[in-house]
């Protein structure tokens, strides 16, 4: 049985009660139907494998002139903050007020 | 004049000999809009600047000035494609109101071989979904038969091409989203080899399968379009020019047909890759059998693998930096209330099942699974291209059946995500595909046939592409 509240905390995400039951019927499908992959034999894949499925490599590039000026994007960013104070995201307490 | 079914190279004939202005072509296309979005839904914007850039290139062509590979193009846009200052939502509620701060790569890349853009395209919430009805807009209708979807994600981009409201869209393609609603909506959609076409200014899904490719009236559109966004780009770090690839195509091929359970698909698709493998014999090519051993496990892989990268991509929407708010008691909670409303049925379950298969306990038995068989998967076709009894192609169906009915699948998620058999492997793998229509079924709903090329071989699926729609079109 999987536990959709704590999962739902997890994501982040409130539910509701009559959603919470759906979920709980199409979790058990879902993973019933993935959980074909048990019956694949995949013993030839080692972990060092897994690095190379998509060749990805990081890639990094110097802060200069390429780079974007400073400021440049700061207003039309912070246009689409939904609470802003002297242009500082402003968000809820984090620690509870002692 | 008239742009019904217009071709971007019939659309620049018609410039360049006078019988035509960009102005009124977008005129033309705004008219269609007008006349069948709102039975269609395909657009959730119509842009007011379209005919300001049709003007300014007017006025180049007036003064004798060249055009450009893409002047008069006009192009719909998906929702999930940033073009500077619009807003770009993904269909979702938490975007409603988000305005993009740059172009994504591809539309700087279209807008510099002048293409005009005329609106963005409905699509699945977060392109989860094959059949738009997951979109927080409403479904996207099939422009072939109003009562059916248009698939999926890419829905509005491919029922834009379809109902004749402009020569080409961009979609994206994480699972079979370009050429699944390009097969039901009988247009020609490409998805482009992993890493061909940057992926800066997409929203991003499952990062490490989403490719953008274009949805055309024909494979010739289709390449032209490729060309001009495919490249390696500082800004995305996947993104690749490989130069050591070969581009020789032999006259005679050697395409592999998928071996697949029969039973289970419509008899008209089947038939559809029989008469399929009857038209390429007839330019040629060897016909071979080929099979794909794990393509029943490509679909539960991806069920894994792409709703773990959701959970990933999605977890920056927390109602604090952009995008929908709800303001609550405390910061737990307003991320609770803001992701619970904004993220709609579909995304808040790929979310919890992403969060689920990464959990501790369950990521070895779930992820890690997943992605040793992805990388099995991706050797299947290292061996059918690379290997001793190599092909240059692989035939296969796009979808197991035309369009289905609205509302037919909401209820099962499972025979939903059954839509991608055919499309999902291609993108576990990285190679590219493209879907190319194949007439229609004798209910009118157009049907189509698939092709897989090699890792960064779509000259292989152009050449191909184009043959097949010959034997189709004459």
């Amino acid at each position: 049985m999987i536990d959709i509240d704590s999962l739902a905390q997890l994501a982040r995400i409130k539910i509701d009660s009559g959603e919470k039951a759906e979920l709980q019927n199409e979790f058990e499908a879902i993973l019933n139907y993935v959980s074909q992959l048990e019956k694949v034999d995949t013993s030839e894949i080692t972990n060092d494998d897994l690095g190379n499925i998509v060749d990805l490599k990081n890639i990094t590039r110097e802060d200069d002139e390429n780079s974007h000026e400073s400021d440049e994007f700061t207003e039309i960013l912070l246009k689409e903050v939904p609470s802003v104070e002297n242009r500082y995201i402003k968000v809820k307490d984090i620690l509870g007020r002692g | 004049m008239n742009t019904k079914n217009m071709t971007i190279k019939e659309i620049q004939e018609a410039l360049k000999n006078g019988g035509t202005s960009c102005r009124e072509i977008v005129s033309n296309y705004q008219k269609v809009i007008e006349e069948k979005n709102n039975g269609i839904n395909a657009y959730l914007e119509v842009f007011d600047d379209a005919f300001a850039t049709a003007e300014d290139q007017d006025k180049k062509i007036a003064s004798g000035e060249m055009l450009k590979p893409l002047t008069g193009a006009v192009f719909a846009i998906k929702d999930n494609i940033l073009i500077k200052g619009r807003v770009s939502s993904a269909s979702s509620k938490i975007l409603e109101n988000y305005h993009a701060a740059y172009d994504a790569t591809v539309i700087k890349k279209l807008r510099e071989a002048g293409a005009i853009f005329l609106g963005r395209t409905n699509m699945d919430e977060f392109a989860m979904g094959s059949s738009t009805e997951s979109s927080a807009f409403g479904v996207t209708k099939n422009p072939h038969d109003l009562r059916r979807v248009a698939g999926g994600s890419s829905g509005g981009s491919a029922a834009s091409v379809a109902m004749n409201s402009c020569v080409a869209s961009l979609g994206t393609d994480t699972g079979g989203s370009i050429r699944q609603p390009a097969a039901f909506c009988g247009v020609v959609g490409l998805k482009p080899t992993y890493g061909a076409v940057s992926r800066y200014g997409a929203i991003a899904m499952a990062s490490s399968l989403d490719q953008i490719g274009p949805i055309t009236k024909n494979v010739e559109d289709a390449e032209t379009i490729f060309n001009i966004i495919k490249g390696k780009d500082l800004e995305d770090g996947t993104s690749t020019s490989p130069e050591d690839i070969q581009k020789e195509i032999p006259a005679k091929l050697k395409i592999g047909v998928l071996k697949y359970d029969k039973e289970g698909v419509d008899g008209e698709v089947n038939k559809t890759i029989d008469s399929a493998v009857e038209s390429l014999k007839k330019l040629g090519h060897e016909i071979v059998e080929v099979e794909l051993p794990l393509l029943k496990y490509s679909l539960p892989c991806y069920y894994i693998i792409m709703p773990a990268e959701v959970s990933s991509n999605l977890a920056r929407y927390d109602g604090i930096r952009y995008g929908f708010s709800k303001d609550a008691g405390n910061l737990l909670d307003e991320y609770l209330e803001s992701r619970g409303e904004g993220f709609g049925r579909e995304t808040r379950r790929r979310v919890m099942l992403g969060t689920y298969v990464l959990s501790a306990g369950y990521y070895d038995a779930y992820y890690l699974k997943a992605q040793k068989v992805r990388a099995l998967v991706k050797k299947d076709f290292q061996t059918i291209f690379n290997g001793e009894n190599k092909v240059d192609a692989i035939l296969l169906p796009t979808t197991p059946s035309p369009a289905f009915k609205i509302g037919e699948k909401t209820s099962d998620p499972v025979s939903m995500y059954l839509e991608d058999i055919f499309t999902v492997s291609s993108n576990l793998a990285g190679i590219p595909a493209i879907s190319v229509p194949a007439g229609l079924s004798k209910d009118g709903l157009p049907l189509s046939v698939q092709f897989f090329a090699p890792w960064f071989r779509e000259d292989i699926l152009f050449a191909l592409g184009k043959q097949y729609e010959n034997t189709i079109n004459s």
